[in-house]
């Protein structure tokens, strides 16, 4: 039992270490589309500047136009984020 | 000393330069105002980008509704600004025959300033013959369309004086006689040909001032004509 809740504690904390989440707004143009989304970033990228760049490339290809970044953090999003992020939760 | 002289020519070139830079000044400042219109109209993307704006300022639009009223808000705007885009023709095209009535309304505006010109010359010049047609089979020559009923010599005499005229020539009275008489001008007298002038000026003289200033009405009696306001006495 120990050793699980250790195993898991090891888990949870290389999960957040792992990973870095940055949630961003971003736009289609003609007609104009708008999300919202959350993204998993390598948590090398973990600052608003390494993370915006990598934003933009990942977009890109999709047709969006990243507008901004709004938050970056090795948290995991919360349930309000994710309900808003809808289907651009971790999609690109 | 030298004198300023302004021919007529000369002051009739200079109005012409000035009708033709004020046309191309209206013409150019209605093209920069159409320019002008035409770039300050806001343009399609205008209200999308107002609206992108207030996605990005605002953080806590981020819920699913939230973005959907705004998407919904983009596209009204756009549907608004293809309606903006129909106006802009239409403004434009109102634009475009208003400065056409109003460059014809110059135009014409500063003809009519020429012909009253024209016509204040021609009053004070008197008679301004436009077309002269002489009738040598029936002794009649029309001025303008005033009719005068000439002898035959006086009809020969005008006849020569029309021709050499058309030629550009001169005539001396003995030429006159030569080319009527139909001897050399060598054998001519001078004083010949200055009578037949004489003769011709006197007939056509009578003539004209009795249709342009003496009139005779028939069995009332003789009046001028002209208007009673021109006349005066010193």
């Amino acid at each position: 039992m120990k050793y699980l809740i250790l195993i898991y504690a090891v888990f949870i904390s290389s999960v957040a270490d792992a990973a870095c989440y940055a949630s961003y707004k971003a736009k289609r143009d003609d007609p104009l589309k708008l999300h919202y989304g959350v993204m998993q970033l390598p948590d090398q990228q973990c600052t608003p500047k390494a993370a915006t760049q990598a934003l933009a490339l990942r977009l890109l290809p999709h047709g969006w136009i990243l507008l901004n970044l709004l938050t970056v953090s090795l948290n995991i999003p919360t349930p309000t984020q994710k309900e808003n992020a809808g289907e651009n939760f971790l999609r690109y | 000393m030298l004198v300023k002289i302004s021919s007529a020519t000369e002051s009739r070139k200079v109005t012409r330069w000035v009708i033709a830079a004020g046309l191309s000044g209206i013409i150019g400042l209605l093209a920069l105002t159409g320019a002008w219109l035409l770039w300050t109209l806001p343009d399609a993307n205008a209200f999308n980008t107002r609206v992108e704006k207030i996605f990005v300022e605002n953080d806590s639009f981020t819920s699913k509704g939230e973005i959907k009223i705004l998407e919904i808000l983009a596209q009204s705007g756009t549907a608004f600004s293809d309606a903006l885009a129909s106006y802009r023709m239409v403004i434009f095209v109102l634009m475009l025959m208003a400065a056409a009535l109003l460059l014809a309304a110059l135009a014409f505006l500063s003809l009519l300033l020429l012909l009253n010109r024209r016509m204040i010359n021609i009053e004070a010049s008197g008679i301004q013959v436009s077309s002269m047609l002489i009738s040598r089979a029936e002794n009649l020559v029309i001025l303008n369309n005033m009719e005068f009923q000439l002898t035959q010599a006086a009809i020969e005499t005008l006849s020569v004086l029309a021709e050499a005229r058309m030629d550009g020539d001169m005539l001396s009275g003995a030429e006159l006689e030569a080319v009527i008489a139909g001897k050399p001008a060598a054998d001519c007298d001078e004083s010949a040909g200055a009578t037949r002038v004489k003769r011709l000026r006197d007939s056509l003289g009578n003539q004209m001032v009795s249709a342009l200033l003496i009139k005779n009405v028939a069995r009332r009696g003789y009046v001028l004509a002209i208007d009673k306001d021109v006349i005066e006495m010193i």
